[in-house]
Parts: C-alpha cells; structure tokens; sequence
C-alpha cells in the first residue's frame, strides 16, 4: 500500500488522533483530537511530518503521491463547505500553518487567507456583503504571503511579542560562541 | 503549493535550528503543514480572535486565564499591535459565546488532564477552536497545578511528580527579579549561578567583609576570583565577574553557595584605584546599588524588588510524594554549618562531600596553614598544625549538630598546597612581612611547589602520604569532636574518606596511620563511636581496580568531577577554548561536566560499583559531583544502583524530584536516551 500522507478533519469525525502527534505534529494531532471530541474546529486537514522528511531528503521535491492527496483533501473540503479554492463567486480560503510535534512558538510560519486574488476578492466581497473586511483580509494575505512564500522582508520589524524570545536565544548562543 | 513549500522551508529556517538546538529537539523530527478554512475573526464587531489558558500560567491559579481582540485575526493578538482585552470582558460583550468557550475549555481540560494553552477565532458570533496544546508554565505554576489536580481527583501523584521537570524548581529556590519591577539593564554576561541579588557594589573582600558586617548589602564585582575570596563571596549577595565561564572559579562556588553569580561580563571595565566600574556610558562607583540576575545575566541599575523564594504549600506536598517513591538518597556537598542548615532545610539526608580546605581559608587560618608550608621540618609542622586542630574542630561540632545523626563524608585535604601560597609579588612581599621571613625564602618555598600540572599533581593522598601530620590533625579534629558530641547523647556518624587514591596500597597506607589515631582519641576521651574510612574514585585506576580497593575501603563516593577530568584526559579549567566548540558541533552530545557521559565516564562508575559489590558486600557507593543534582545524572545513578547523590545544597530538591522521576520512568518505553 501507498503510504498515507494527508489526514482529513472536518465535522463526522478526523483520521487522526493525539497520540500521532509524531506524524501530525502537535497542532494537527490535538486538531484531530478536538474533532473528534465534537468541538467545533474549522475543518481541513493535515500533511504529514514524514512528507517534510522526504521533502528534503529527495532534494526539496515532494514525494510520489502527495500532492494527489492534497488534491483529494482540498476537494473533499471543498465540497464540505460547499465552496471552491480559486473560484470566482464561492471562494474558499484557508490557512496553512506549520506545526512541529514539540511546540516551537513563532520559530516556523504561517499563511493565513490563502486563496485570495483580485478575482476572489470580487466573490468574497458578494459573498460577505463587507468589503472593509474583505480588503482588511486581502492585505493581511498579501503582507504574509510576500513575507513568508517570497521572502520580501518587511521594512521594520514591529515588536512581536515572540521577538524577545528569539533575541533572548540568539544571544544566548552567541555567549556560546565566545 | 507554494506555502506548503514555504512551510516545509521554514523548518529550515535560521531561528527554527536555533529553536531545535537550544531545546533540544532532533532536526529530523521534520513539521507537519496544517490546511485549514479560514473562520474570520475580523469580520466585524461580532467577530474576533482570542488565546487563553484554562489555568493561570504563572501562578498556576484555577482560574480561565486569557486575552481576546474584537474584530481582528489571529496574529493581531499575539503581535502586540493593538491592546488585547481580557477574556472575562468577552463574558459582558458576548455572553453566549462566552459560556460555550468554558464549557469548551473545561472539557479539554478534563479530556487531556492538564492545563491547555488555547486559540479561539469567533465568526459573527459563533466560536470556533483552532488550537489546543499543553501550556506552558512557570515552576511555581507547574507545582501548583501538579498539586491541585490530584486533589481534584483529575490526576494520581505519580503523573503529578512527573509533571515538574526537576530542573525546573531551579526557579523556586531562589529569589527572583519580580516580573512586575521595572528594571534598567545595563548590560548582560553569563547566567553563571542562579537567582538574584540585590546589594551595594564592593571590589575587594575586604570592603565586602568590612561593610557586610555593619549590615550592609554588597555585590562583590572582580574581574575574576581565586580561592582567597571566599570570605568575600561568602557575605555577598551576588557576584559579578568581567572574565571567566560558567564553570570558572566564581562560577562554580557560587553555584554550591546558591548564590547569585554573573560572569564573563566582558563590557564591565573595572578602575580598581578609582572604586568604580564602567558599562558603555554608564559609571557605577563602589557604594551604588545594583542589581544581579544570575539566571538571565542581567546586570540592573539600583535596586530592584525581588521576590523570595516559597517552599512550604504545594512545593513541600510535591517533595513528599516525590520521597515516597524514589530510592536513592540524597545528600549534599556543604563545608560549612551554615551550608549543611541549608542543606537540611532543603531535604538533604546527610552531607555526602564535606571538603576541608574551605575550611583552611577562613579568617586567620590562612597564616597557620601558610605557617605550616613554610615550615623545614615535621615538628614545625605539627607545631603550626596545632593552631588548626582547634579551629577544624569546632566546624565539625558545628557540622555534626546541624545533621544531627545524619552522616557525614569528610573529605581530607586535597588540594596541592600551592593552592594557599599567594601569587602575586606584592601579595607575597606582604605576607613575608608578616609572617617575618624573607621574601627570597617565600619565593624559593613557593617555586619549590610549583607544578607543571597540579590536577595531577602533589594533592590528594599523596599529599596525606608525604606530609601525614596534617591528615593526622584533620582525624584527630573529627573524632575530637565527635566523641564530644557523643558524650553528651548525640549520634554521630562520620564517614573518613580519602581522596585521589589510584592504588589500594596509598588507601591501606593512610588508612592504617588514621585508624590509630582515631583509636587513640576515643581512647582518651572514652567513647567508642560508629564510623567508616572510605576513598573517593575519581581516577580511572581506582574504578578498574575497585575489587582490590573495596577490601580497604567501607564505601566509594564517585568524584565524578575530576573523574571525567581524568577520563577524557582534559583540564576543565581550560576546556574554555573548545568545550563550547565541540557543544555547538555535537563532537560531544553534552557537556561531559554538566551531566555525566553515560558512556565512558558513566561505564568506569558501572565497573566500580559492581567489582566493588562483588568484593564487600553491602559496600556503600555514592556520588559526589556537581552531576549529583542533573537530572539525567540523577536518573543514570539510579539504574545503576548507587545508594545516594550528593550535590550542592540548592540542588537538593531537584535531585530527590529526578530521583522520583526515575523510578517513575524505570521500564518505561518513552524514557527519552539521555545519551543519545
């Protein structure tokens, strides 16, 4: 058999648990976990760790069969909610996060509100009826999205609150160092 | 594909590797990449986003504990950019959203029995989870929510003890910088000894003695310390060097005295004549208050509050279950009486290394051991000696009544006498002066003993063989004491050991001359006491050979200290230039002085206890490193079936909370390899 590198999640029930937190990482295991406890979670789905693994050991290339999982998933979820990924007048956007098995705040990133192009703006728009909020989420997406999958870094760096920790550990290891 | 790539990548990122090393976490566990539809807190006033944790997590208080923003997305909260508001404000604003979040939180909680760090995002007035984890917690927060949950019947004890990471309570026993004070850092160097300090800058010893005695606070700052400022360190509230690491002189005496230490400060430039130290543009004279950290490295300006450590409550319930399980012993290194009061309040079930030669510092001490060196022949030693006995002697009454019946290692001299010659030419015209001799004589005694390398030099027993009227004196000071002691009713158990013994033969040797004049003592004074004469294993020879010498020997205490010293073939002294080299490039796992390496170091300690055992049965074997109070040390010495650790006072409650959490963790299979 194939190996399995997707885990759905959505209302009816997740092909994870809390204790896959190895494959699923922390936040895609507890995820699965919520669901299936019947707490309302936003449903999607989670790519595995291993499939991180083989990413880089074959070169930064995907392994056989992942993206055709992912397709599957995102269709499945597009049809869960009735909407669809790219599409003019029903938009679907999610987010996609990282999520290590030990918790690694702020270190890892994060894509919020994928999915939205000047096209789909126009379907969020009509299906919100709020355009203020569909620009505020279209410039969130093009700062995260230029920042984090470009790489165009920001001007200043605002003061985040995870900021400090990280300055705290580089300074610790450049006192390593001397 | 694009931000699953961009996702992946980020695993590779600068500050995630840094992230992995610092913490620990293997760089093949890989991340996993989370899609998900997007629920929109920035939807209006009717929507928002919010992070909260079903307990408090600084003080570990029942109480839901969280911040939320109105109309706004996930980052916002965290990024500091707008001013969240707190999670009981939701309960005005939304009241049914607010209800369903606790029943939420409350069923998480009860499903994964532990304290959940939450992530929350309202949709036009409807809640929608987005994370739920462990959260992460203070050491007091841990104690307190470990104790609470058993009571609440969530948990039984034994997830309890295991959910304090020993380490952890680090944090507790000493005082803190309060969170809530504003604080002035003006510089930073290493987190050399934890806690905080707060106290009046000092240069010298002497001032720091001088003005300690009027009742005032001092911070003793030097570009680095020696032996002689024991006395110094000893009245101050925290150290602060320019030069030296985290196992320098300063570093590692301030660690046993549980003292606040920052060393390595290389922007402090100390002006002695003047009295006054300069930080960039800052000039602090000797007087100015300052304040230390020596958990983070932080040197404050003024005085800043601090927050005093809390040991009874939950703290004291945890430290019960955690004695109800473990096995092994736990005693600590303490010189002095005051450190062995320590000691007991923190848990310590006898002293395990108490060393002699602090006790040669002290006061006026110094001139008769210095009398001593200087002595031509034996009955000048013995002469100068005598000036000590009783000295010596009234620190072991100290010590024995403080441990009241516990035992008690004592450790006979061991460093070369170098150690107690001073070393700069005006140190030493001062004190031929004073001891009016002349300073050709000084320097020619003082070259005499030079050494090419004194860690395996003239010290140990090879000095207690050459020179064993000063053996002599140190038992006849201990069992003096203890036969004073056990006439009136106390029960004393000292425990004689010999250090540096490499061959039985320097054990039996010393061990024969010392048993006659403990004989002797209790001869005279006519009591017959209880007591042991055992050796320190801390070369490798003494390890392969241990059958031979557990026929001299009544008990073994690992020195694994100078053992790993010995082992690896490496001064820890200059280890400096590439220790820290070899950490960073993962040539050594760990640092071998920090816990010890299982492998080598750990496999002549295995072959120690078992051809000790098999020689005497019933021989007690412990250990009396600084590794004694490492967790993974701890633990290590557990399977391997030592009696007891020993470690620095402060240490103590860690090392009887690891010592728990290895039997705890015994046969289980998710016990992380500390080698590996």
């Amino acid at each position: 058999m194939k190996k399995k590198y997707v885990y759905f999640f959505g209302p009816g029930g997740a092909e994870g648990r809390t204790d896959m937190k190895a494959l699923l990482g922390g936040k895609g295991a507890n995820i699965a976990e919520m669901t299936n406890l019947g707490i309302p979670v936003p449903p999607g789905f989670t790519i595995s760790t291993e499939a991180c693994n083989e990413y880089f050991k074959n070169n930064k290339k995907y392994p056989d069969g992942l993206w055709d999982e992912v397709e599957k998933n995102l269709a499945g979820l597009e049809d869960m909610m009735g909407k669809k990924f790219g599409s003019n007048s029903q938009p679907l956007l999610v987010s996609v996060r990282s999520g290590a098995r030990a918790s690694m705040p702020g270190m890892m990133d994060t894509v919020l509100n994928l999915g939205l192009n000047k096209n789909t703006l126009k379907g969020i728009i009509e299906m919100t009826g709020n355009e203020r909020f569909a620009y505020d989420a279209y410039r969130r997406f093009i700062t995260m999205f230029s920042g984090v999958v470009l790489g165009i870094k920001k001007k200043k760096k605002k003061t985040e609150n995870g900021s400090e920790v990280r300055q705290g550990r580089i300074f610790l290891r450049s006192q390593r160092n001397s | 594909m694009m931000a699953v790539n961009a996702v992946f990548e980020s695993w590779n990122n600068q500050r995630a590797i840094i992230y992995r090393k610092d913490y620990s976490i293997p760089d093949n566990w890989g991340t996993a990449v989370n899609v998900q539809t997007m629920v929109f807190g920035n939807m209006g006033d009717t929507s928002g986003t919010g992070v909260a944790f079903t307990r408090n997590p600084a003080t570990g208080e029942k109480k839901f504990y969280g911040e939320f923003l109105m109309n706004a997305q996930g980052e916002d909260v965290v990024a500091g950019i707008r001013t969240p508001q707190s999670i009981e404000k939701l309960k005005e604003r939304m009241p049914e959203v607010y209800e369903s979040l606790v029943e939420i939180y409350q069923k998480l909680e009860n499903h994964y029995k532990d304290m959940q760090d939450i992530e929350f995002t309202i949709q036009d007035r409807k809640l929608y989870m987005l994370q739920t984890r462990t959260g992460k917690r203070t050491a007091a927060a841990a104690v307190r929510i470990a104790v609470e949950m058993v009571k609440e019947g969530l948990v039984d004890k034994k997830t309890a003890i295991l959910r304090v990471e020993p380490e952890q309570l680090d944090q507790l026993l000493h005082p803190i910088v309060d969170p809530k004070a504003k604080v002035g850092v003006i510089a930073r160097g290493l987190p050399a000894s934890p806690g905080a300090g707060v106290g009046k800058v000092v240069f010298t010893v002497e001032s720091a003695q001088e003005m300690s005695s009027k009742g005032e606070r001092v911070i003793l700052v030097r570009q680095e310390t020696s032996p002689e400022d024991i006395g110094g360190m000893n009245v101050a509230q925290g150290i602060l060097t320019v030069r030296g690491g985290m196992t320098s002189h300063a570093a590692v005496v301030a660690r046993g005295m549980g003292k606040c230490c920052v060393t390595g400060c290389k922007d402090v430039n100390i002006d002695e004549g003047k009295r006054l130290f300069k930080v960039n543009d800052n000039i602090i004279k000797e007087g100015d208050w300052i304040t230390l950290d020596g958990s983070t490295g932080n040197i404050m300006l003024g005085r800043v509050k601090l927050i005093q450590p809390e040991l009874s409550g939950n703290f004291a319930q945890l430290m019960k279950w955690a004695d109800e399980i473990r096995k092994l012993r736990v005693r600590a290194n303490a010189d002095t009486s005051h450190d062995a009061q320590v000691a007991r309040d923190f848990g310590a079930e006898g002293i395990g290394l108490c060393r002699t030669e602090h006790m040669f510092f002290e006061g006026k001490r110094i001139d008769a051991v210095r009398e001593m060196i200087l002595s031509d022949t034996e009955k000048e030693r013995r002469k100068a000696l005598a000036k000590i006995l009783p000295m010596q002697k009234g620190d072991f009454k100290e010590i024995f009544k403080v441990m009241d019946g516990y035992p008690v290692t004592i450790r006979l001299l061991d460093p070369p006498l170098h150690e107690f010659l001073p070393h700069t030419e005006e140190e030493i015209e001062a004190l031929a002066k004073e001891m009016n001799v002349s300073v050709e004589k000084l320097k020619a005694k003082s070259n005499s003993l030079k050494e090419f390398n004194p860690m395996l030099g003239h010290r140990g027993c090879r000095l207690g063989i050459t020179y064993p009227e000063i053996y002599e004196m140190q038992v006849q000071a201990v069992f003096e004491a203890a036969c004073e002691l056990a006439k009136k009713g106390k029960k004393i158990e000292p425990e004689i050991m010999i250090p540096l013994v490499g061959h039985v033969n320097e054990l039996k040797y010393t061990k024969d001359r010392l048993i006659k004049v403990a004989d002797e003592v209790m001869e005279k004074m006519g009591v017959n006491i209880k007591y042991m004469v055992g050796t320190m294993i801390e070369l490798p020879r003494a390890a392969i050979t241990a059958d031979k010498i557990a026929a001299e020997a009544e008990f073994f205490s690992f020195g694994t200290n100078d053992l790993t010293q010995t082992t690896f073939g490496l001064s820890r002294d200059d280890a400096g230039n590439f220790l820290p080299f070899y950490i960073e490039n993962k040539i050594l796992p760990k640092d071998p002085f920090v816990a010890i390496d299982q492998d080598g170091v750990g496999e002549l300690i295995k072959m120690g206890v078992e051809k000790g055992r098999a020689a005497r049965a019933g021989l007690k074997v412990g250990i009396c490193g600084e590794h004694g109070g490492e967790p993974s040390s701890v633990e290590f010495c557990h399977k391997i079936g030592l009696d007891y650790v020993s470690c620095s006072p402060f240490r103590v409650p860690i090392a009887r909370l690891a010592a728990a959490h290895a039997v705890l963790k015994e046969g289980r299979a998710d016990t992380i390899s500390t080698t590996a």
